[in-house]
């Protein structure tokens, strides 16, 4: 059976799943289970944020959790409000901080009359052997029409070697200043400059770059109706680029622009740029300057139709074009050129959260050409589709995820002979089932399948190609967890996983493998008493190589790993954690002996402890006291003839104490950050072979390190 | 309703059934099956610890063949094998800023499988990979069991057997990032790149070039 016949018959149960999930539903029920090994430490209050429902608003969203919580520290918003201005605004969760961010300097943007704004951000952060200073302004004045505005970055890089400093400088300043005539046009005129500084000790040629662009602006706005909206933008002007490569000067353009069209059964958001210029460019060694053209066109869409319905359609793409020009040395031009054009197109069938399907294809092609220099030409196709749904179904949450891609990619210039071309079909389909067994007992089982089939073909002549293989890879994940009641709650888990790596010519057999690895896991968490949890967690593994064609190869690597902490609440203002990780790993091969088989022989075995704590104490909301220290100890023995002797021990005892900060500076300022203090003490010894001890020099360290910002406000 | 209710487990029974019995049928997930043979050189690679990643790394350069690269590539983290994180390097803003040809926006396992053939190939002699403490980083960083930084000095030469003497072609400073996957084998997921300072980004000798300068420009220039 062909692949494709076999993909047809894929489609089939796909579209009878869309069938049955186009269905009205019946009663939504409560799928808590689905989150209950959901990574909880994500819930922690955080810079005074709290976020509830995370998981069931990132599930809605189809983001991760991290991702929406990293969102929401980064804005400081909550979630209910980043997640409503994400309605109101139409646009996705990760798009609100990035859009609200520009249009606070579109100018055509505000209706206010009359304004003076001014934020300050400075950053300080010191590292071991770095330092990193950053300051950034933004300033904005509007007079009835006349509006003004700049933003300026500064940062300063210090990296210390020796005796010896490296120093990154980077600065940038847009500023702008114009006339709103309308609400919907601006002329201006805006500058950009940019800076960039390096020094080496060591460097004959040290690196700076000097940027200027002094444009006109235009900004524009249409709406010729209530559900379509626009704008354009053109900036024009002069150019100036010098840095050790190479000085440009000219004249440079950008014309960007987007469309949003809203209506109840259709969306469609499409932006655009083209910026370019027009230059005379010099190079070091060349005798002349040379005119030069760069020019980008940039095109990218999100059409959805029937948005608020059950059954929609979505289809993304962008296409984008880049040529650079730069001198050679004799004088020629050599054009460096990319280009890349993706499309993706879905159905989504959606009843509630908890009962849907979605159908999506995509096809993405990149080309990328520099001169016709050795190796500078690649291209890549890739073309694939996807079905995805979750069920609800008495109780049990059901979800599934099959995809599978081909993909070709060409690299013709290799070498003077050629190149080689590359195939890749990569099916992949995962299921997980989530149950609440009874109240007190949830399941959860995950089971995945893999492969990825390598295939090459030669281009001209070339000799060195790489060797066509498959590597096919299954997991499947069985974890029950107990509560018990509310003080205490444990769980156990088995996971299984199976890589096969098959090479396919004969004469690159002889390392085609099977690596199979066994996990099993129990944690207990018990609330021993108010403030006081205690949790621990036990894993058993194995991991077990097999070399098809090579069997004195085979290898078994065990490990036996413990994890107990404990996490007291002393006081209100006081907490203690403990922890305490060991871990026995011993390995070893299969040697053949006398009666023909193979036995296990232990030839390696090490042994890991660490000891950590970490008290804080908060005597108030804008500063807290926070202590660390670590304690490491490690053993690691070998075998030589066949008997276990020590190969090297190590001790390492790290102290880390410090303050952090979240003081309010005056009514408009805030500095936050921590600045702490580390001890790091670090001794090995190493044992040869014959067992003599070679003791290594013990190495001490002890430097501040943290991070401080300060941000105020006008 | 309530005959709805109890056809809809069937209805989706069936559907999970078949789509099931399908994919286990249709071999569409059965690695092919090699030639016959067992040919060809083999390198029992061990990733058992990280200082065993970056020796099988050394290996794989130095043995300039397809075994070679599978060793280097195995030290490397896969998100397409199931690892669950994937490679990624980053260059010194210094080598970032010079460099005027193509720079891919995430330099993952796809540019480095591409770029370290070109590299090995840049010169026919023999190579020899040296890892150094990195006197500015001394002690390695456990981040917790499963995660360590290992902080080295990288020294390539090219054994040249023409004048017998050796040809530095690869110098500066990486912070290589670790994670176990398995019981017994980690992987690297970032090398974040330095130059040198005292070499610099732009070397008095041009062929002293650091990791990141090399990667970006793909044959070695």
């Amino acid at each position: 059976m062909t692949r494709s016949r076999r993909l047809a018959l894929l489609l089939l149960p796909a579209a009878l799943a869309l069938f049955l999930a186009a269905l009205p539903g019946h009663a939504q029920q409560e799928v808590s289970s689905r989150y209950a090994f959901a990574d909880t430490t994500l819930l922690r209050d955080t810079l005074g944020l709290s976020f509830p429902r995370l998981f069931p608003l990132a599930d809605s969203l189809s983001l991760t959790p991290d991702t929406l919580r990293a969102l929401a520290v980064r804005y400081k918003w909550s979630l209910e409000r980043l997640v409503w201005l994400s309605d109101s605004l139409r646009m996705p969760v990760d798009s609100v901080g990035v859009f609200l961010d520009r249009e606070r300097f579109n100018p055509l943007s505000s209706t206010i009359t009359r304004l003076t704004t001014f934020r300050y951000n400075s950053g300080y952060n010191v590292q071991q052997t770095s330092t990193s200073w950053s300051n950034s302004g933004d300033y904005k004045l509007v007079v009835g029409s006349l509006f003004l505005q700049n933003t300026t970055n500064v940062q300063m890089d210090r990296y210390n070697a020796g005796t010896r400093t490296s120093l990154r400088q980077t600065r940038s300043s847009v500023t702008e200043g114009g006339w709103r005539f309308s609400p919907n046009l601006s002329l201006g005129a805006r500058a950009n400059l940019d800076r960039f500084n390096s020094f080496d000790p060591g460097s004959v040629n040290n690196q700076g770059e000097k940027k200027n662009e002094f444009q006109v602006s235009l900004r524009t706005r249409q709406q010729p109706t209530s559900a379509l909206k626009s704008e354009v933008n053109f900036f024009t002007g002069l150019l100036d680029l010098a840095n050790y490569q190479q000085v440009k000067r000219g004249a440079s353009a950008d014309l960007n622009g987007t469309v949003r069209l809203q209506t109840r059964y259709l969306t469609h958001d499409l932006s655009g740029q083209v910026n370019g210029n027009l230059s005379r460019t010099s190079v070091p060694r060349a005798p002349n300057r040379v005119g030069t053209n760069d020019l980008s066109n940039n095109l990218r869409g999100t059409l959805g139709i029937l948005p608020g319905l059950p059954v929609g359609i979505n289809l993304n793409y962008a296409i984008r074009r880049i040529r650079v020009e730069t001198p050679t040395d004799t004088g020629t031009i050599q054009q460096l050129r990319t280009f890349s054009g993706n499309a993706d197109a879905g159905l989504r069938l959606r009843l509630d959260n908890d009962r849907y399907l979605n159908v999506s294809g995509r096809y993405g092609s990149q080309d990328q050409a520099q001169g016709g220099a050795l190796n500078s030409q690649s291209s890549r196709v890739e073309r694939g589709f996807s079905i995805d749904g979750r069920y609800l179904l008495m109780g049990w949450s059901l979800e599934s995820h099959f995809s599978n891609g081909r993909t070709v990619s060409e690299y013709p210039t290799r070498d003077v002979s050629g190149g080689y071309g590359e195939r890749l079909v990569a099916p992949s389909f995962d299921a997980t089932v989530t149950r609440n067994l009874t109240q007190k007992m949830l399941l959860r089982a995950t089971g995945s399948v893999g492969l990825s089939s390598y295939r090459y073909y030669i281009i001209g002549s070339y000799k060195s190609p790489q060797v066509d293989r498959d590597q096919y890879r299954q997991n499947y994940r069985i974890e029950a967890q107990y509560n018990m009641s509310s003080r205490f709650n444990s769980g156990v888990a088995l996971d299984v996983t199976r890589n096969v790596l098959v090479n396919i010519p004969a004469g690159s057999t002889a390392s085609n493998n099977e690596a199979s690895s066994y996990r099993a896991e129990w944690r207990w968490s018990f609330h021993v008493m108010p403030g006081l949890t205690a949790t621990q967690n036990n894993s058993i593994g194995a991991d077990y190589m097999h070399y098809n064609f090579l069997p004195s190869g085979d290898r078994l690597s065990l490990s036996y790993n413990t994890v107990t902490s404990l996490n007291a609440v002393l006081s209100p203002r006081f907490t203690v954690d403990i922890r305490h990780n060991a871990r026995h790993q011993p390995a070893g091969a299969y040697t053949q002996l006398a009666d023909g088989l193979y036995y296990l022989s232990r030839s390696e075995v090490s042994d890991n402890y660490t000891l950590s704590a970490r008290l804080a104490y908060t005597p108030s909301k804008a500063f807290s006291l926070v202590m660390q220290p670590d304690y490491l100890a490690g053993e690691r023995d070998g075998a030589t003839s066949g008997i276990l002797a020590p190969t090297r021990t190590s001790r390492q005892l790290n102290f880390s104490g410090g303050a952090s900060l979240n003081l309010p500076i005056g009514a408009k300022g805030r500095l936050t950050g921590d600045v702490l203090r580390t001890y790091r003490d670090d001794r090995a010894i190493n044992y040869t072979s014959g067992g003599l001890v070679q003791p290594q020099p013990r190495t001490e360290s002890d430097f501040w390190n943290g991070s401080l910002q300060l941000t105020w406000e006008l | 309703m309530g005959a709805v209710i109890r056809l809809r487990p069937l209805r989706a029974g069936l559907v999970l059934g078949l789509l099931g019995a399908l994919l286990a049928g249709c071999d569409l997930f059965k690695p092919a099956t090699p030639e016959t043979g067992g040919g060809g050189a083999s390198l029992i690679a061990n990733y058992s610890t990280p200082d065993s990643c970056l020796r099988y790394i050394e290996v794989g350069i130095e043995r300039k063949d397809a075994v070679g690269q599978t060793a280097y590539l195995g030290a490397l983290a896969d998100s397409g094998k199931g690892d669950g994180v994937g490679f990624h390097a980053f260059f010194d803003p210094v080598v970032w800023n010079a460099y005027t040809g193509f720079k891919p926006a995430d330099w993952n396992l796809d540019y480095e499988t591409q770029f370290l053939p070109l590299f090995i190939q840049k010169y026919a002699d023999p190579y020899q990979v040296t890892w150094l403490p990195d006197v500015y980083h001394p002690h390695d960083d456990e981040i917790d069991a499963d995660h360590m930084i290992l902080h080295r000095r990288y020294e390539v030469r090219a054994l040249r057997q023409v004048t017998g003497d050796t040809l530095l072609i690869a110098v500066g400073y990486a912070d290589l990032y670790f994670t176990r996957i398995t019981t017994s084998r980690w992987a690297m997921v970032r090398w974040e790149d330095r130059v040198d300072p005292n070499v610099g980004a732009e070397p008095a000798n041009p062929v002293q070039r650091c990791f990141g300068y090399r990667r970006l420009n793909g044959s070695g220039g």
